[in-house]
């Protein structure tokens, strides 16, 4: 018997709109086998359709590109027959315009019913992509298969009622800062159910740079990474090591670099420049180590020093400023627990290679220049999809 | 020595300098002031180290963004020199600023204080109502703003009588008896903007009092949010406070915790004004550059009082703009100006928003 069911009421359906929810019949329908031809049929078209309607929103097309069957089918290849676990219930941000859906798709492909809640204020960056889910609910014939298996609402901050909904969870996935999240963890589950937490983490990017020509590539990728969300997702690199790359090099870089942010026209709002100042006035006094202003202009700010603590690192606003430290092999870098994404750049592959012999470095993401931001099923070490499924019976 | 600058300084009048008279002050004794702090204050050292600063200069000292005082220790004396640690307002949870005074210090506060005070006041102690209730400075050591303000200003006043009772009700024989006692007499009130309004005017209204006094002075301060949330101009304040108390001069004024002593003090006008040792600028967000007359945006303060810790250049939240230098139709010199609001939170973007 389910109490408190009236907190239910309380839900803003986001998708499927105009559909009456109810959570006690959704959370009586089984999980299918991971990778059905049947779900594959339909997010793959999905896919196409956000491919022709996203026109104008990248982030929308990149999911469309996800969702390519070939794509589908080749992380299929990569598992063995596998059985969705049951209810999976997300908590996403709402300021971050794809990450929900990235998150549901996993549960989605992997057979399991999935609810996901989007934080209440702000989630009008989620608005976009969650009207083409439901256009695509209302003019495709395969829509109503998906709105069957996914729903996703926003409620006003309640513990109450993610309390509720815990209850039913096999999975729980929980993005968020730590307080969000450890606040979450509290409400308790179903026995045998997982949590896959993805609290505060921070990035770095590893550079290295033998000649001018190879400036450019790397300026572009290296905004790809930090233009989205003002260099504040956690994917978004906030150091830089320099391995062996000349100190002119680095300041060509860092010009491109931030003619590429002003052409982007990310302009920072009052707030955000006051939020700027104050961390600059304070990063020299949250570190032992020496550390002062290297390249500086009205947009981007690098901070350069020997290197770099925790709490210089929580306190960083993202904002466009970068924490640039030099090194002649990777021997020095000293990664803080919650380090997530190392971005590369290096053309000769040295340093990759020495990056993947290594050993200090476990169940980080490592990916090339230019691709911190891109979903993978595996994320901060923990696989989203083996997650999701047990063994097929 | 920094403190002996102060004999020429103290005995200049508030508002009779004008606005090149004051930059050559600024640049002698404001240069002398980021020295002295360079030099005896670690953090301002590491920080002015850390934006590559070529001279020590007033003019190229960044400014101070308040919540520096509210997350780091920042004093230019000795742990064993703390005389009095002050602390802005805050709401539970919130951080405070904490401001380190040496005896010295409060004493250039009080003194700079009182002549700006006087100006508006005159000479004369008056009669003083408090629209507080006397819990309010209990500590002797730790003061909030609102501690700080009725603790100096209580110096222009006798017979200091506290409106308020602790529950923030009208303690009304207190009230009426000082009423009957002074009315014909000039009297001086003060009280934080939002007090007044909230808990004598709107109490007034409600319980159709009113007061007949035949000259009074309100002096008033404090954030203006509250205000604003329940849509009351400054015009509005004056009109209705003229209503229920009777012939009475308002008087808005803008300072903070952080720049105690060198007060803003609004004219017949409706300006804010600069005293001689203070100075206003009003920067652009982007860049911190001065923007001219007129033009919208950060409201940055200049004091020379502060030398026991780096406050002399600060950062506020307050926008504003500049309305005029040294021709404001009240007579006094320096700058004038307005206070806008405040500058809207930064938007959190990215991931870490999933509880909201």
């Amino acid at each position: 018997m389910i109490h408190n069911l009236n907190l239910v009421n309380n839900l803003q359906l986001l998708f499927p709109i105009n559909h009456e929810f109810e959570l006690e019949q959704f959370v009586q329908q089984k999980p299918i086998n991971a990778f059905s031809d049947e779900v594959l049929d339909v997010l793959s078209e999905l896919g196409a359709f956000l491919r022709e309607h996203g026109r104008e929103l990248p982030n929308i097309i990149a999911v469309g590109f996800w969702l390519r069957k070939q794509h589908l089918l080749m992380l299929k290849s990569q598992y063995r027959s596998l059985h969705g676990r049951g209810i999976s219930l997300h908590f996403a941000p709402g300021n971050v315009d794809t990450l929900f859906f990235y998150s549901a798709i996993i549960s989605v492909v992997t057979g399991n019913l999935t609810m996901v809640r989007v934080s209440h204020q702000n989630h009008q960056a989620a608005a976009p992509l969650l009207a083409m889910l439901n256009e695509f609910v209302n003019c495709h014939p395969l829509g109503k298969k998906l709105a069957e298996r996914l729903v996703i609402f926003t409620y006003e901050k309640s513990s109450e009622i993610s309390a509720l909904l815990s209850k039913f969870a096999d999975v729980r996935v929980i993005w968020g800062g730590n307080e969000a999240v450890t606040a979450i963890q509290k409400l308790p589950i179903k026995n045998g159910a997982i949590d896959c937490s993805f609290p505060d983490r921070y990035s770095i990017s590893i550079l290295t740079l033998s000649d001018v020509s190879e400036i450019n590539a790397a300026a572009t990728a290296f905004a790809a990474d930090v233009k989205p969300f003002f260099q504040q997702a956690c994917a978004s690199p906030k150091v830089v090591y320099w391995v062996n790359t000349a100190q002119e090099l680095q300041k060509v870089f860092w010009q491109q670099v931030s003619a590429l942010i002003t052409k982007a026209k990310l302009t920072l709002s009052a707030g955000d420049s006051l939020r700027r100042y104050l961390f600059l006035q304070q990063a020299s006094l949250l570190t032992d180590n020496n550390c002062a202003i290297g390249f500086n202009d009205n947009t981007l700010t690098v901070i350069e020093g020997d290197d770099f603590n925790g709490e210089l690192l929580t306190a960083h606003p993202g904002l466009f400023i970068f924490l640039s430290h030099n090194v002649l092999s990777l021997e020095p870098i000293n990664l803080l627990s919650h380090c997530q994404t190392i971005g590369v750049f290096d053309l000769s592959c040295n340093v990759q290679n020495e990056i993947e012999k290594q050993t200090k470095w476990p169940h980080r993401q490592i990916v090339k220049l230019g691709r911190a931001l891109e979903f993978t099923p595996v994320w901060d070490g923990i696989d989203l999809i083996k997650q999701h499924c047990t063994e097929q019976v | 020595m920094i403190n002996s600058a102060w004999h020429n300084l103290i005995s200049l009048a508030p508002y009779a300098l004008s606005h090149e008279e004051k930059a050559a002050i600024f640049a002698k004794y404001g240069n002398e002031l980021v020295k002295h702090h360079y030099e005896h204050c670690q953090p301002y050292q590491n920080i002015l180290d850390f934006f590559h600063l070529t001279e020590q200069t007033f003019e190229q000292a960044p400014p101070l963004h308040t919540s520096m005082f509210k997350l780091h220790e920042l004093r230019s004396i000795q742990q064993n020199d703390v005389f009095k640690v002050t602390t802005s307002s805050g709401t539970t949870g919130q951080q405070v600023s904490k401001i380190y005074l040496d005896k010295t210090n409060i004493a250039r506060q009080q003194k700079i204080l009182s002549s700006i005070v006087k100006e508006w006041l005159g000479n004369k102690r008056l009669p003083m109502l408090i629209i507080d209730h006397p819990n309010v400075i209990k500590d002797r050591f730790s003061y909030s703003a609102r501690g700080v303000g009725i603790q100096g200003l209580s110096l222009f006043g006798h017979h200091h009588t506290y409106a308020l009772n602790e529950d923030m009700s009208i303690n009304w024989p207190c009230v009426e008896g000082f009423i009957e006692q002074y009315k014909d007499e000039k009297i001086f009130i003060f009280g934080f903007t939002f007090m007044v309004w909230q808990y004598l005017l709107q109490l007034l209204d409600k319980n159709q009092k009113r007061f007949e006094l035949s000259n009074a002075l309100l002096l008033h301060s404090g954030g203006w949010k509250k205000l604003i949330d329940q849509a009351v101009s400054n015009e509005q304040f004056k009109t209705t406070a003229q209503q229920y108390l009777g012939a009475v001069n308002v008087h808005n004024f803008y300072g903070m915790v952080e720049q105690t002593g060198t007060i803003h003090v609004e004219c017949e006008q409706g300006h804010l004004h600069c005293p001689t040792w203070s100075d206003v600028h009003v920067v652009s967000p982007d860049n911190l550059i001065p923007l001219p007359i007129k033009k919208s945006g950060i409201i940055e303060l200049h004091s020379l009082l502060p030398t026991s810790y780096p406050g002399h250049k600060i950062l506020t939240e307050d926008t504003g703009f500049l309305v005029g230098i040294d021709d404001c139709p009240c007579g006094r010199k320096g700058k004038y100006f307005q206070v806008t609001g405040r500058v809207k939170r930064a938007e959190i973007r990215g991931c870490s928003d999933t509880q909201s």
